[in-house]
């Protein structure tokens, strides 16, 4: 009973939404017939509060605006977002289930699992990569390293000495060190934990050398003179560590490593269900409110459409596999 | 009496097997050392100490094997088997059916465990937790599961 | 900036009308939540989120923080009245609360939790207010070494914690410990004793073990009992409430070591509530003249563990607010509410935002007073829920407690957990075995392999890394003690032989 009212609600909320901003924006291109008639569900596969949970809920919103409809966020966390991927999975593919997934969840889990119930790659069929967002390697501001050139030179001297934290194995931020160490031909030692304040914790103690970071987390310990970056993960400068260069142009030429977050609806969703949510999502990131939100947060703005999003999961799955195998890392 | 013996040394048995079938997972994971424990290490003390505890509770029931044995009540069947029944058909049920009708199907069954029941009391216990589940669980806190119906 | 012109500042802010008024909303909702079994502050802070992102940033995190200390008033009550714990705190409750509920003491028990509540929260604040950034230095200290030190001592006091066999206690610390294996391995991801099944992936959900083996179990236990399990209650008087002064004598040094034990827990990062109030219980049991009245309605089994998980919810703000780093999974949610309305926490947050700090510090003290003087009224009706026959009684929280463990990741497999922990819980009863060192062993044990490994890796396999820091050592050291008292019972007796003497 009061669900049904709440989604009446909703419903009229929506449309008023909608009426307000049909006049502002352009019809969208090749809108899928009579999608969506009900509620469409993103479901985050971490606890909120999170950066994935923050992105689902303000791209929902959008969502909510433009196709009429309400989108409801769900929080289905564990095990490093593949619980959550999973009932996506598995879900009916009618774009009415939709995952904001990770890297983790996406691509690396690809490379380094064979033992999940679902296929990262072939079970879903991505709507829009949506965000990117680089990393940080940081010291604390009391560590010798000064500079990218310092780390390798140390760690190639001292195989197995130079440690980096991580929130977990087969985070991005894992990932991101193991590729420095295949890069640099190196041996690095990876220190996980749960959680990345566990590993911020250790790394201001000054129990661990280094670690690959958030920027927007990073960057306060940077400015109050805590945590020194050395080079960001990035291809390009990053808006937020004006100055420091990244890891490429540091010393290790072609190196990269970004974590993402995108749109993914299972796979088999008729394509013009998916050209109906990204035409959504594309004209979401167009809104100065969302772009300044991103900005604030350290996002890169990606917005791929579905073709090219299929392709970079591609690319970043043979990245990863490759990462992996070096390491010896598979399950 | 053969039966009693059974009952009275059986907790400390399990507790022993407990510790030796985790023993047998735990082998299948990398040891490690104490230096530089596996995944397997821990499991694999966590087992051995578990078996000899277990061993230290049949000992103690040996010891107490002449103490008179307390007055064990009847195994209540019914209230362990409703309870699972009523329990198992909520939660295959409430994603299909709906809260309302998978709350009053748990109610029905859980009314069995009694001598007798009272209709009309577990009545309104179902309209209790219909109006306060709703409005609590799936409105208030947002579950997602529907009042009737499939989520 | 002193510490008087933060208190004015913050009580500019937090005594403005709208302040109040969330933060009168918080701590309702965090009491009614926290009430309901199985229904944490995290799945109401986690719900009141997204409402927030249109208030402002101060008023918002006010209310989001009384939820979560607003939970912790509430919680007590279901292990009180039906042993009904929804987390590992609420299971140290049970220990006494509920021996006390059916001795008919019920609104005594409920009274006396509120008023360690509102003290072991005054203690931390009082902390919060002078000390934070001195507290969060001493924590940022502590290495996986000393973690490993601290928890290993929470293990041996957890271990001679309750009554009965020594075997059958230490032997479910081990089981407790053997569950919380399973899942993924922290250190190289691999799924340990998942069997192919992959909502195990994460590990036995706490709140589905903790219902399982207390409520469930009792379920079970009192179904299709001719008599009801309860004293009958009367109506019910201010004065059955308030303890006489025998009993505020008694409660008042454990409340305050209590207060002392859970400040200092919460100011860690990663520990949390549960070790805090096991640590204080233990530490009470031991240091009693009467140890064997503990877990049968010992009011200072309640009023140290409840002034310690109190203390140390507000303490987890200290390493939170001075340095960014949350000290618990529902702190962790409010530092992203914070992300969301621009604030980043961080070393600078107290410089930077020096309103929001001590607004959110000022209203604390509010908050807490709001939620003594909403609890004490609602304690008549809490009571009268057990007057309420127990065959309408148990079908209700069977759905509470197959909701509750469904809510907190909205996945069906949890409620099979619930009932198979059920179901063990309730032999394991029969048979003599206590429940309590299993939810014991379970929160400690992956805190324990995570750190002994993680300072092994960190040390390169060197053993003296326990005994090198000197944090480390002194809690070796306590733990050595404990033991001792425990293995040398020569030494207590000569002791307590000597103490009527020392009287004379």
């Amino acid at each position: 009973m009061t669900r049904i009212i709440k989604r009446q609600f909703l419903k009229g909320l929506g449309a008023l939404a909608l009426a307000m901003t049909a006049g502002l924006s352009a019809p969208l291109a090749q809108a899928a017939e009579g999608f969506p008639d009900k509620p469409i569900t993103i479901v985050v596969p971490f606890p909120p509060g999170g950066s994935t949970d923050l992105l689902a809920r303000k791209i929902g919103e959008s969502l909510a605006a433009s196709l009429g409809q309400p989108v409801v966020v769900e929080n289905r966390g564990g095990a490093g977002g593949t619980v959550g991927a999973n009932y996506v999975a598995k879900s009916d593919p009618d774009g009415y289930t939709l995952l904001m997934g990770v890297t983790g969840s996406n691509a690396i889990s690809a490379a380094l699992r064979d033992d999940l119930p679902y296929n990262p790659v072939t079970d879903f069929a991505p709507v829009s990569i949506v965000i990117s967002s680089p990393l940080a390697l940081v010291v604390n501001a009391d560590s010798a390293f000064q500079s990218v050139g310092d780390v390798i030179t140390y760690a190639k001297e001292n195989p197995d000495t130079f440690t980096h934290g991580t929130p977990g194995v087969g985070t991005s931020m894992h990932m991101a060190g193991e590729l420095f160490a295949l890069d640099s031909g190196t041996t690095l030692v990876h220190v996980p934990y749960k959680g990345s304040a566990a590993a911020l914790q250790d790394l201001l103690g000054g129990r661990i050398d280094a670690m690959f970071g958030d920027i927007l987390v990073t960057s306060e310990y940077i400015e109050a003179g805590r945590l020194r970056a050395l080079g960001v993960t990035g291809t390009q400068e990053h808006y937020l560590l004006k100055g420091v260069p990244t890891i490429a142009e540091a010393g290790l030429p072609g190196y990269a490593a970004v974590s993402w977050q995108g749109l993914f609806a299972p796979a088999g969703t008729p394509d013009d269900v998916l050209a109906t949510l990204y035409g959504a999502i594309e004209a979401a990131l167009q809104t100065e409110d969302l772009q300044a939100l991103f900005r604030e947060r350290g996002f890169l703005v990606e917005g791929m459409d579905p073709a090219t999003s299929k392709a970079f999961i591609a690319d970043e799955v043979a990245k990863w596999t490759k990462v992996v195998d070096a390491a010896g890392l598979k399950q | 009496m053969n039966r009693h013996l059974i009952s009275h040394y059986l907790p400390g048995a399990i507790v022993v097997a407990a510790g030796l079938a985790i023993a047998l997972v735990a082998g299948t994971y990398p040891l490690g050392s104490l230096l530089r424990p596996g995944p397997g290490f821990f499991p694999m003390v966590v087992a051995v100490l578990l078996a000899l505890l277990g061993l230290g509770v049949l000992g103690e029931a040996f010891a107490a094997r002449r103490a008179a044995a307390p007055p064990q009540q009847p195994f209540p069947w019914r209230a362990v088997l409703c309870t699972c029944a009523a329990v198992l058909a909520f939660a295959f049920s409430v994603e299909r059916i709906g809260f309302i009708p998978a709350a009053c199907l748990l109610i029905a069954i859980t009314a069995f465990a009694e001598p007798q029941r009272s209709w009309p009391r577990l009545a309104i216990v179902a309209l209790f937790i219909a109006v306060f589940g709703s409005i609590v669980f799936i409105w208030g806190l947002g579950l997602p599961l529907n009042t009737f119906g499939a989520s | 900036m002193d510490i008087l012109h933060g208190i004015e500042l913050g009580l500019h802010t937090a005594l403005t009308w709208h302040a109040l008024l969330y933060c009168l909303i918080g701590v309702s909702v965090g009491t009614f939540v926290g009430v309901l079994p199985g229904i944490g502050a995290l799945a109401a802070i986690s719900l009141a989120l997204p409402l927030t992102y249109y208030l402002d940033p101060t008023d918002a995190l006010i209310m989001l923080a009384g939820i979560f200390y607003g939970a912790q008033y509430g919680g007590s009550t279901a292990s009180i009245l039906l042993n009904l714990p929804g987390t590992a705190t609420a299971a140290i409750t049970c220990l006494d609360g509920y021996p006390l509920a059916q001795q008919g003491k019920a609104p005594l028990a409920i009274f006396v939790t509120a008023i360690n509540s509102f003290v072991g929260s005054t203690f931390a604040i009082i902390l919060v207010m002078g000390f934070a950034p001195l507290i969060a230095e001493f924590a940022l200290k502590f290495g996986a070494a000393d973690y490993f030190a601290v928890i290993l001592l929470g293990l041996v006091a957890a271990s001679t914690m309750t009554l009965g066999s020594p075997f059958k206690a230490l032997g479910m610390v081990v089981f407790g410990l053997a569950l919380g294996m399973v899942g993924t391995d922290v250190n190289t991801g691999q799924f340990r004793f998942t069997f192919g099944v992959f909502e195990l992936a994460d590990g036995f959900s706490i709140v589905a073990l903790a219902m399982g083996l207390f409520g469930v179990a009792e379920i079970i236990a009192n179904i299709g009992q001719p008599a009801g399990v309860m004293q009958a209650v009367g109506k019910i008087r201010f004065r059955d409430m308030l303890p006489t002064r025998k009993e505020w004598k008694v409660i008042t040094w454990p409340t305050l070591r209590g207060s002392a034990i859970g400040s200092f827990v919460g100011a860690l990062p990663g520990t949390g509530p549960g070790i805090a109030s096991l640590m204080a219980y233990a530490v009470e049991k031991r240091i009693s003249k009467h140890p064997e009245t503990f877990g049968k309605g010992a009011l200072e089994g309640i009023s140290a563990p409840e002034a310690a998980n109190n203390a140390s919810v507000q303490a987890a703000f200290i390493p939170t607010l001075s340095l960014g780093i949350p000290g618990d999974a529902v702190v962790a949610v409010l530092m992203g509410a914070m992300i969301l309305h621009g604030i980043t926490p961080g070393p600078n947050l107290i410089n930077e935002q020096p309103q929001m700090f001590w607004g959110l510090i000022m209203s604390f003290w509010v908050g807490n007073l709001l939620l003594l003087v909403l609890n004490i009224p609602l304690i008549g009706m809490w009571v009268k829920l057990l007057s309420v026959p127990y065959r309408m009684l148990y079908p209700c929280v069977l759905i509470f407690i197959c909701l509750g463990v469904y809510s907190a990741n909205n996945n069906v497999f949890d409620i099979f957990v619930v009932l198979g922990f059920g179901i063990l819980g309730y032999l394991m009863r029969r048979t003599g075995f206590p429940a309590t060192p299993v939810l014991l062993g379970f929160i400690l044990g992956p805190l324990l392999e995570e750190n002994f490994r993680r300072a092994m890796l960190l040390s390169k396999g060197d053993l003296m890394v326990f005994f090198e820091s000197p944090i480390s050592a002194v809690f070796m050291g306590l733990s050595l003690l404990f033991i001792a008292s425990v293995f040398l019972p020569g030494l207590r007796a000569r002791l307590s032989r000597r103490a009527p003497k020392a009287s004379e």
